[in-house]
């Protein structure tokens, strides 16, 4: 039966994934049995699942001692428990009897009747308590195995970027149609809940973003520090995102510090790369669990406060995350340079703790701390087709995003018809802001953005400021340029520092960036 | 029955409120003159941008109302916060064009400044409310931790009154009892109303500032709730909104005054006690801003006190709560600073960097010893001989020589009270940008929207017209 390999979908991946065979539903096997699943397949093609185990115990309350019952075509169909029984670790996947929930109707029985009458079973017979019962989809639970069944089998074969992001919006779409739900609940799905239903989807939005972005053609390795060793993958960038492929470890980190750069030069050696990009994963995922529990709306304070999470990670090169070649930005010498011509450049220095309130702050001055933004997102010009431009609200309340939602590609289609182009900003800008007024009633800003100035701004900026000397002075301050031009940034109405801003030239932005975001003693 | 002098309405959204209300009150048009022109006063406050402090929202649902009435001429008017030039204000935050979209007229005034000696004019806003048949105020309602709270009143005599005779004090009053400020204060707000009370006030309930700070950036927060507040008594509309509101009737001067000075007659308070708003409607009472200054600051910036009127306070709080919220990374920079108002304050922890707010301050604590800091330099007096062998000798002292230097780490910034630009500008001066970057950063962006001090009348704009 296709549902009981489905049912014990965790432990066949794992043993396919040993013996390097493919994995096929349909021919995997017709009955469950109850073994041993405690796998941990040494070797490359680990990477992935000890990366998934390591993410999946730290958010979903780990792998063992949980029911997980499988639900198809909106009916009960199955029900596997995985315990450990015995005190030398071994995990127990056994197919339990679902009884009179068999094939009946999920929106008819709740779902409270199904986990409390699991939850008296399993204490009844293993005198074990489960620590959490998982309700899964089918489809669902195909969708995995197929990836893995894809990837599992050739060590060689890399798995695109696209194809996680798939999965993970797959996933996402299930918690959001109910398809995936776990008592009780983890409070990552429920961000993830609350982030696609008042953020309008924003993670697997970015992150399908990124797999369409051009990388850098030169292959980087990626370390991925655990507690109990590295996982090395190797990113090859492509025209359409980038393909991962796990890696055989090589030596462990070093314990000082002080060695990281040559053990990180080493494994660039090793691993016939041109960047070897290491970081540790429970920093990352700390902060990640940090954001997870902020409940909704966001204030202004957290906001705050994840910003300074997450910037403190930035910060915190050498330790948190390193590189080699290290960036230009954290060498002595054009440090000093940089200094001398009054412009404070240093990783280490980052004021993280200071600039997520700058932001806000920002954010207040231009808004008012309360209304709502239309954002008019213009991808690049291609005869300046109108299907080039989408809409977005951003509401605030109290100085925090609330909200954002897509707008009706209609609307925003209206409004092309009326303003009749988008080259000419500032002067059609103010008809656009009346017209979105109609529908939006609390609009305080129109706010225009180009794909171009997202890649200048926010892709090689990044890169430039990583990679700073005196001489790249110019071409950041040329790509700071990119805000004055009104068809790539532009604001109605124009408040005081948007002014201000395109007033001012890219040298003296500059000085203010590193004024206002950088500290300035070498404490 | 007779209509009531005040409509609260809450629930639904503005334009129903609004329309609620204004039946409560027998209709729009009963409360103007058909066939007469009509002037819209709204505040306009800067730095707080819009929508925080300025409803636009209630301005498009007012001027459409007007508009369906056909009166000749629609004018709105707005007079800018700490002396920003108020064509720039109006441009920065759209509101311009935006009552021009409307179909009205925008007038703002470029330059406050008292008028030329013999005329009475003394604000150049004053003889277009007064003289204007229909005066709509629409005000911005926010808490004052000093001055209690601005709402219909204050707003009144924003525009009605010299803004002089509201922002300057008076040291004479000061050494005697600063607390006759406030009460002259007042006084003011209460005595603007009987020169022009404005037909109709209407108070949006979703645009109010509350919370610690004067400002939104001075960590003050915007408190939204969906109700409306209409009628032609702004004394009747600020004591039911504080009451609204969750003030007591003595929470501040300004309401001890109404309530017990007799300035609301019996029949408008017989109509507030008929249209007591529905609590449920109303979300929980805002947080009210304290009083205490060194809330926030590290423990080496200091707060010396003397008497100190209102005033001086008031700009106190926003200069503290501006370097909170602000200048946070300023204030990691700065090793200390001794903040002295009011008259004969006590001495600071220590003599450096003491910065003397306003003239008070300044005139009083001229025989301060911290003007002068003591240097002792001990003069060496040639050279030691050898003391004899059993006889030993204390070496010689030099000859000590006193003198005093001027303490160069005072920060003298006069004004009574100094404004809270002026105050700034004097900390950037002394301390310099490099070590105030955020302070000298939005002094930076809000260059271009300050105005020139002039003796010269007022001009009226009349919108930014298209160049």
């Amino acid at each position: 039966m296709t549902g009981d390999i489905i049912g014990d979908y965790e432990k066949l991946i794992a043993q396919k994934w040993k013996e390097h065979l493919p994995l096929n539903v349909a021919n995997a096997g017709t009955k469950s049995e109850t073994g041993s699943s405690n796998i941990s397949p040494p070797g490359i093609q680990s990477g992935f699942l000890t990366l998934t185990r390591e993410v999946g115990a730290q958010f979903f309350g780990g792998s063992e001692n949980y029911v997980c019952i499988i639900t198809k075509d909106g009916k009960y169909y199955a029900a596997f428990s995985h315990l450990r029984k015995s005190s030398e670790g071994e995990i127990h996947s056994t197919r339990e009897d679902i009884r009179e929930f068999q094939d009946k109707d999920v929106k008819v029985i709740l779902p409270d009747n199904i986990i409390v009458y699991f939850l008296k079973f399993i204490e009844k017979t293993y005198k074990v308590k489960p620590n959490f019962i998982r309700i899964i989809d089918a489809e669902l639970i195909q969708g995995y195995v197929d990836f893995f069944s894809k990837y599992a089998g050739d060590s060689t074969q890399n798995v695109p970027l696209s194809s996680i992001v798939e999965l993970f919006s797959r996933w996402m779409v299930a918690i959001l149609a109910g398809k995936w739900t776990q008592y009780p609940e983890p409070p990552i799905s429920i961000f993830l809940r609350n982030i696609a239903s008042k953020y309008d989807n924003l993670f697997v939005k970015i992150l399908a973003s990124l797999t369409k972005k051009k990388f850098n053609q030169k292959p980087a390795a990626i370390l991925i520090e655990l507690p109990h060793g590295i996982i090395p993958f190797r990113f090859i960038p492509t025209r359409t995102g980038g393909k991962i492929t796990p890696l055989e470890q090589g030596k462990a980190r070093p314990t000082n510090w002080e060695d990281l750069p040559e053990f990180l030069h080493q494994e660039r050696s090793r691993l016939k790369v041109g960047r070897v990009i290491s970081f540790r994963l429970q920093d990352f995922l700390n902060v990640v669990k940090e954001v997870v529990i902020t409940p909704f709306p966001i204030t202004k304070t957290r906001w705050e406060a994840i910003g300074q999470r997450g910037l403190y990670l930035f910060k915190n090169y050498g330790e948190t995350w390193a590189t080699s070649p290290s960036p230009l930005a954290i060498n002595t010498l054009l440090r000093f340079l940089l200094r001398f011509l009054g412009y404070n450049y240093n990783i280490w220095k980052f004021s993280y703790w200071y600039a997520p309130s700058a932001i806000s702050n920002f954010l207040v001055e231009a808004t008012g701390g309360a209304g709502t933004i239309l954002c008019l997102y213009r991808s690049r010009i291609k005869k300046a087709k109108v299907n080039n431009v989408q809409g977005f609200t951003i509401q605030i309340e109290n100085a925090a995003i609330t909200r954002i939602e897509a707008t009706d590609p209609q609307f925003v289609t209206s409004i092309y018809e009326k303003v009749k182009t988008f080259y000419s900003i500032p002067w059609k800008a103010k008809e656009a802001f009346y017209l979105a007024r109609q529908n939006y009633p609390n609009l305080t800003n129109v706010l225009f953005l180009s794909e171009e100035f997202f890649e200048q701004l926010c892709g090689k900026l990044l890169g430039l400021f990583l990679s700073i000397h005196p001489l790249k002075l110019f071409s950041v301050s040329r790509s700071l340029k990119q805000l004055k031009d009104p068809r790539n940034f532009y604001m109605y109405p124009e408040t005081v520092e948007f002014q201000y801003i395109r007033k001012i030239g890219g040298f003296k932005l500059l000085g203010w960036i590193s004024r206002l975001f950088f500290d300035r003693h070498e404490f | 029955m007779a209509n009531p002098n005040i409509a609260f309405e809450s629930g639904g959204n503005l334009p129903t409120n609004f329309a609620r209300a204004m039946e409560k009150l027998g209709g729009f048009k009963t409360l103007l003159k058909v066939n007469q022109p009509a002037v819209v006063a709204i505040s306009m406050p800067f730095p707080e941008p819009s929508p925080v402090t300025t409803s636009f929202a209630l301005l498009e649902v007012t001027l459409k109302e007007l508009k369906s009435l056909n009166l000749p001429k629609v004018q709105v008017c707005a007079v800018p916060d700490w002396g920003f030039e108020a064509k720039d204000v109006a441009q920065v935050l759209g509101i311009g064009d935006f009552v021009r979209q409307l179909g009205a007229e925008f007038i703002s005034i470029t330059r406050i400044a008292v008028s030329s000696a013999g005329s009475n004019v003394k604000y150049a806003l004053f003889p277009l409310i007064s003289n204007a048949p229909n005066y709509i105020a629409l005000p911005t309602v926010r808490f004052d931790p000093f001055l209690g709270f601005i709402g219909a009143s204050g707003v009144n005599l924003q525009f009605l009154r010299n803004a002089r005779k509201w922002l300057s004090g008076n040291r004479g009053v000061c050494e005697k009892n600063p607390d006759e400020l406030h009460e002259k204060f007042v006084d003011v707000i209460l005595g603007s109303l009987s020169s022009r009370v404005p037909d109709l006030t209407i108070i949006d309930g979703s645009h109010i500032l509350v919370g610690q700070g004067p400002l939104l950036l001075t960590g003050g927060q915007s408190y939204s709730d969906n109700f409306l507040l209409a009628g032609n008594n702004p004394l009747a509309l600020d004591t039911y909104l504080a009451e609204i509101l969750g003030f007591k009737k003595d929470a501040t001067l300004l309401l001890q005054k109404i309530t017990h000075g007799g300035f609301l007659d019996s029949e408008i308070q017989r109509n507030i006690g008929k249209i007591s708003p529905n609590t449920s409607g109303i979300s929980a009472i805002p947080p009210k801003a304290n009083s205490n200054f060194t809330s926030h600051l590290p423990p080496r910036m200091t707060i010396g006190l003397g008497k100190t009127c209102v005033l001086c306070q008031r700009t106190l709080r926003f200069l503290t709560d501006f370097l909170c919220e602000i200048g946070e990374k300023d204030l990691t920079y700065l090793e200390e600073i001794n903040f002295l108002a009011g008259i004969a304050p006590s001495l600071p922890p220590s003599f450096r960097n003491i910065c003397l707010l306003g003239d008070c301050v300044i005139n009083s604590t001229k025989k301060y010893e911290f003007h002068l800091i003591k240097q002792v330099k001990v003069t060496e007096k040639g050279k030691e001989k050898e003391p004899k062998k059993g006889k030993e000798k204390e070496p010689k002292k030099g000859k000590e020589k006193v003198s005093f230097k001027r303490n160069k780490t005072i920060i003298k910034i006069p004004g009574c009270p100094p404004s809270p630009l002026e105050v700034l500008r004097g900390l950037l001066r002394h301390f310099s940008g490099k070590n105030m970057p955020a302070i000298s950063f939005w002094l930076q962006v809000w260059k271009g929207l300050q105005s020139k001090p002039s003796t010269a009348l007022p001009k009226v704009w009349h919108g930014d017209e298209k160049k």
